[in-house]
């Protein structure tokens, strides 16, 4: 009866808490006109305290999302445009040299803020990349010999142009892991399209947001986040989603041994759970369902899961492996 | 080639009116294969007022010989006397050199007071080839054997046997089918294990694990009942599929798997009462089913869901 009571309590903490969710979706879609999916998957990349790979073509308002989610949430945000010319001190900082003082002060680079749009990382080098997804593990940057911690709640939004490959730097599978999910920003459609049509068309300077959340609601979020009662079922759910991406065989997918030249990561069931979490405080709740695991797998999984060349030749991608797998996996 | 004139060489009486000179054999052909045919001649010069025939000719069981065919005829001479001949066509068995077949010379004379008797063994011989290898001691065909034709009327039988043969089959085949639909009727088999349960229930059963029993058995049922893959599916999904498929009994289902969710999810903890009304209004949803498998719903009905 005890765990009953504390859902309960819980349950009606989320609900109080949870209110800053639509106060930010409200000022959201006075500047967005439709992706609210994208939106989400950034509110749940917040509560569980991960990053975004975004990915799209250009003029889908990957930027505009998150400089106004930023301003909305009040989080400072910074828009890195990852060059091939880059340095790792021009992301992180350097130590300057001051002749008055005849000393080296430290200079902070850009990824000292809350939101880092890191547009187009695949446009720099490996060094560089290196250096942000560091950033992003270790949550702490080291210029000289001091290392100085990075601001809470501190998130990075990656994008990737998924159809101009020349001159770019893949980000390899390790560094792909870091990335909680990989968000596709799809086009919007026609009544959507012509809103934004209709908006952008004005000569007069875009509406400013105003900030609607407090950073500490985001803190608060975060813990009941964490108390999200999540069954022993849903938990071996996701290890059977997870593990079917590495042994395919196991759960009636022989033909797929073939297909996936390497599944998801152990990090990849730790996401889906936190992931999980966070999508159930979306929903109101205070347990995860393997509802909520269904609703972000695709994120967590599709660039944890490569085809192989086989599969590359016969147009197969990750999504059409999950979808495979979600159809043979018994939900509990 | 001829096997070449002979003469018969056994002695004859002084007042004997034949003499062995006067009877000659040739065989053609001199040498031949085992089954073949050897052409005898015996020719016999005799007075004209003899009468003459040949007997016994060594033929026959027994002997290598075997006479297919014989004809005789006399004629008349011009120094006076006449000539017999006898024509004999034999086929050849064994192998090696064969004596030709001996032979009586029967002479009759009216003025005699019997037939004379001329007993002639000739000194000719013909060789007999075999076809086969005397070193080989088993039996190996010349030639192929000749296949006997096919009795045809053995197929009415066979074909009968057959037909019925596959008459029985089908309807084992029906009969196994029918047993099978009976036993998995997903009706029957859903309402046997929503009872079991119940039973179980009254016997300790928790009713935590009675709720995720309900819930395996209808995602069974459905998936059985309706070809969809209800076992791979959220309650959310089950409740579009069905909605999709208009399902009369849909808002029931969904609502008692929404029950066994919490109980599953949300570590809810039903009493044992309410486990067996859920397990009660199962059944009977599951035997709605089984009498009429979907209705057509009002539009109205549809909307105000």
């Amino acid at each position: 009866m005890k765990q009953e009571t504390d859902l309960e309590l819980l349950g009606r903490q989320i609900a109080e808490e949870s209110a800053f969710i639509d106060r930010a979706r409200e000022v959201l879609a006075t500047t967005i006109i439709g992706q609210g999916a994208v939106i989400d998957k950034v509110i749940i990349a917040l509560l569980a305290n991960g990053h975004l790979l975004l990915e799209g073509v250009p003029g889908l308002a990957k930027t505009l999302i998150v400089r106004t989610f930023a301003s909305a949430m009040n989080l400072s945000f910074h828009r890195i445009q990852f060059t091939p010319d880059m340095l790792p001190a021009d992301l992180i900082g350097t130590m300057i040299y001051n002749p008055k003082t005849m000393e080296f002060h430290p200079r902070m680079g850009p990824v000292f803020a809350n939101v880092i749009l890191a547009d187009e990382i695949n446009r720099s080098p490996a060094k560089v990349q290196s250096a942000l997804l560091e950033a992003m593990q270790e949550k702490q940057v080291t210029i000289g010999d001091v290392t100085y911690p990075l601001g809470e709640p501190f998130m990075v939004l990656a994008t990737q142009n998924p159809v101009e490959h020349e001159g770019t730097y893949m980000l390899p599978e390790a560094q792909l892991d870091r990335f909680m999910m990989k968000v596709i920003v799809e086009y919007p459609t026609f009544e959507e399209e012509l809103e934004v049509m209709q908006r952008a068309s004005a000569v007069q300077a875009p509406i400013e947001v105003q900030a609607v959340v407090q950073p500490e609601e985001v803190f608060r979020s975060r813990s009941l986040v964490d108390r999200i009662y999540v069954d022993q079922r849903v938990q071996r759910y996701i290890v059977d989603l997870v593990t079917a991406t590495r042994s395919p065989e196991r759960y009636g997918l022989g033909s797929l041994s073939t297909m996936i030249e390497y599944g998801a990561s152990p990090r990849a069931s730790i996401f889906l759970l936190l992931a999980s979490k966070a999508h159930a405080f979306l929903q109101r709740r205070a347990y995860a369902t393997p509802e909520d695991v269904k609703s972000i797998v695709y994120e967590v999984l599709r660039h944890r899961v490569r085809p192989s060349y086989e599969a590359e030749a016969e147009n197969m991608k990750a999504e059409d492996f999950i979808r495979n797998i979600l159809e043979h996996v018994q939900v509990p | 080639m001829a096997a070449g004139l002979g003469t018969a060489l056994p002695p004859a009486s002084a007042n004997a009116t034949l003499r062995p000179a006067d009877v000659r054999v040739s065989a053609e052909p001199d040498s031949l294969f085992a089954g073949e045919r050897l052409r005898y001649i015996i020719t016999v010069q005799h007075d004209r007022r003899d009468s003459i025939s040949v007997a016994s000719l060594k033929a026959g069981q027994g002997t290598p010989f075997e006479i297919t065919g014989t004809k005789s005829f006399s004629k008349n001479l011009p120094d006076g006397r006449a000539e017999f001949r006898m024509d004999t066509e034999l086929a050849v068995f064994g192998s090696g050199r064969k004596p030709l077949p001996g032979f009586t010379v029967v002479s009759g004379h009216a003025s005699a007071a019997g037939p004379e008797r001329l007993v002639i063994t000739p000194s000719e011989s013909v060789t007999v080839l075999s076809m086969t290898d005397s070193t080989v001691t088993e039996l190996r065909p010349i030639a192929p054997p000749v296949s006997a034709p096919f009795p045809t009327w053995l197929m009415v039988p066979v074909l009968l046997s057959l037909a019925a043969l596959g008459l029985a089959g089908y309807f084992v085949k029906l009969l196994v089918t029918a047993l099978r639909r009976h036993l998995d009727d997903p009706v029957r088999a859903a309402r046997n294990r929503l009872r079991a349960i119940r039973r179980q229930l009254s016997k300790g059963l928790q009713p935590a694990a009675g709720y995720e029993s309900l819930s395996n058995i209808l995602r069974e049922f459905l998936q059985k009942r309706y070809q969809f893959g209800a076992l791979e599916m959220v309650t959310q999904e089950i409740a579009d599929e069905l909605a999709a498929r208009r399902i009369n009994i849909r808002q029931e289902l969904i609502k008692l798997l929404d029950e066994a969710d919490l109980v599953k999810f949300a570590d809810r903890r039903p009493d044992i009462e309410e486990c067996r009304r859920s397990l009660r209004i199962a059944e009977v949803l599951v035997a709605t089913a089984a009498e009429a498998e979907t209705t057509e719903e009002e539009p109205l009905m549809e909307d105000s869901e």
